[in-house]
């Protein structure tokens, strides 16, 4: 057991050029570490981008899988987690051309999401709320501008990586970003919206 | 274009800095100086805060449990190299599967011949079929003699694994052993016992992905809701769902399933059904399950000369629960007063 959390505290310490060299050697055991590093961040995206929280564990694990095993298309002139996030990317838009995928709601999320202890139940009740105002709007979105908003805001890519995930020109993230800032501002900001909120099941 | 259209284009850019210097001082002089921009300024700003409130989630563990096992899998795969050799042509003992068309393998070989003088498909995992004389057995193992293999390698087959071993001492023979990935389809009505125990078995298996668990569900659901393809085989799986997938999504889905069976069709496997619910009401951590769980057990509490008794307790303690979820309690007591006990 020593050996192995020894084994793994170096590995922590490795890029992700250097985990990947070994995992392209055939060596999977940085599978941990690279699975570590970067699956809340894959994880959320496909959250967010499906609004299904099965569909979104599906598509992490397979990320990863894939990951490893087409690790000799990575070349590492993009950073791993352009990579990964264009691997992601393509199997969401995937499950959703799937007639029977359409993003859906997942409420079961706002019941069982844990609620930090520390907060009153006045301010955890208006923490889901505005979780649920956002999950809906973005869903307002088209996948692509939706797709380009989560990289930007929430993984803070910038337009040439969004671009690169997207298979698009950054002309036409700046639209897709534009688009999508003024259709989430009327949701969100615009008072008629922002006040139309309906009672979740108790 | 406006200079006001044109900063508002830009304000996404401003958001994460990707002006340059210039292009930045000029874009906020304007909107110091424009009350209508600085109030999509503000806008703007607000919407990109508020989208930071939807906080992240943490990943399920299982994920990294799932993924590490595979990887697992994979890298026993990687160290040995994947070979295909050409079976030696010999003469050919065979007739194609062909009367039932219940397997079609793409990409595979073909298994062929009679039940006589064919050495049984042996292993876990194994699924007998109501046939007299299967052609095709879905297994984990098999083991055959190479003149019940088709010479011919159709496609190109996923072949890893592959170990060459001598053949139980017998001279001048060899054997090669391997893991065959194969596409197969199975045709036939939902009655079919090869369907039923197919059916069972997939939705018994956790190690699929939760949506193939999900999908599986909703196809079962589907074809196994009326009275004439219902089936206690397939409560049997479902139950075993219900009380053991670690996914409160799969398990929602097998409680909505269970609820939706036909009880009169059912027999002895409805009281199955209604132990399943009642313990999911009892002890599941997630309150939709435990929600759904109590639609479905008044679904099913029906019996013949009156309503399952257990099944009004739990439904009357639920309903009495301090601790529990009001809207379920609720719903509990909904539940009880349809019934006019």
């Amino acid at each position: 057991m020593r050996v192995e959390m020894t084994e793994k505290a170096e590995m922590t310490d490795l890029t992700d050029q250097e985990l990947m060299g070994l995992v392209q050697a055939g060596d999977y055991s940085p599978a941990a570490v690279l699975y570590d590093r970067y699956s809340t961040r894959i994880y959320n995206f496909a959250y967010r981008f499906l609004r299904n929280s099965e569909a979104a564990e599906d598509a992490t694990q397979e990320v990863f899988v894939k990951m490893l095993r087409h690790a000799h298309q990575f070349n590492g002139e993009a950073k791993l987690s352009t990579w990964l996030f264009s691997i992601t990317a393509n199997l969401c838009r995937d499950h959703l051309r799937k007639a029977d995928n359409k993003a859906k709601d997942d409420e079961d999320a706002l019941l069982t999401m844990p609620a930090p202890a520390e907060h009153s139940p006045q301010h955890v009740l208006e923490t889901r709320e505005t979780e649920r105002r956002v999950r809906e709007a973005l869903q307002k979105l088209t996948p692509e501008q939706r797709e380009a908003i989560l990289l930007s805001r929430y993984q803070g890519l910038s337009y040439a990586e969004i671009a690169q995930i997207s298979g698009c020109s950054e002309g036409a993230v700046k639209t897709r970003v534009f688009r999508a800032m003024e259709t989430l501002k009327k949701l969100l900001t615009d008072p008629v919206n922002g006040d139309t909120r309906c009672l979740t099941a108790l | 274009m406006s200079d006001c259209t044109l900063i508002r284009e830009q304000m996404p850019l401003l958001l994460t800095e990707s002006l340059g210097s210039a292009g930045r001082e000029a874009a906020h002089q304007h909107i110091e100086a424009c009350a209508s921009c600085e109030t999509e300024w503000s806008k703007t700003r607000e919407t990109w805060k508020l989208l930071a409130e939807a906080a992240d989630r943490p990943v399920p563990t299982r994920v990294r449990a799932r993924f590490l096992d595979e990887a697992a899998s994979m890298g026993g795969a990687m160290s040995r190299r994947p070979v295909v050799v050409p079976f030696t042509r010999k003469p050919v003992f065979r007739r194609l599967a062909q009367a039932a068309a219940i397997a079609v393998i793409a990409g595979g070989a073909y298994f062929a011949g009679s039940t006589r003088g064919t050495t049984p498909a042996t292993g876990t995992g194994m699924i007998a079929s109501a046939s007299p004389a299967p052609q095709f057995r879905i297994s984990e193992n098999a083991r055959l003699s190479a003149d019940q293999i088709a010479p011919e390698i159709a496609g190109s087959p996923a072949i890893s694994n592959v170990r060459f071993i001598d053949h139980e001492g017998r001279p001048g023979e060899v054997g090669m052993t391997f893991d065959l990935t194969q596409k197969v389809t199975v045709t036939g009505k939902a009655t079919d016992q090869s369907l039923v125990n197919l059916a069972a078995y997939v939705l018994g298996d956790s190690d699929h992905p939760t949506t193939s668990r999900s999908n599986a569900i909703q196809w079962v659901r589907d074809t196994y809701s009326t009275g004439q393809t219902a089936d206690p085989q397939i409560v049997t799986a479902l139950s075993g769902v219900l009380r053991n997938d670690a996914h409160e999504g799969v398990r929602l889905k097998a409680v909505e399933t269970l609820g939706s069976l036909p009880a009169a069709s059912l027999g002895g496997a409805a009281a199955q059904a209604r132990q399943a619910l009642i313990d999911a009401l009892q002890n599941d951590p997630n309150t939709n399950v435990r929600l759904k769980a109590v639609e479905a057990l008044a679904n099913l509490a029906a019996v013949p000369d009156g309503f399952d008794p257990a099944a009004v307790e739990t439904l009357r303690k639920k309903a009495s629960q301090n601790d529990e979820n009001p809207y379920l309690r609720v719903k509990a007591a909904e539940a009880l007063s349809q019934m006019n006990l």
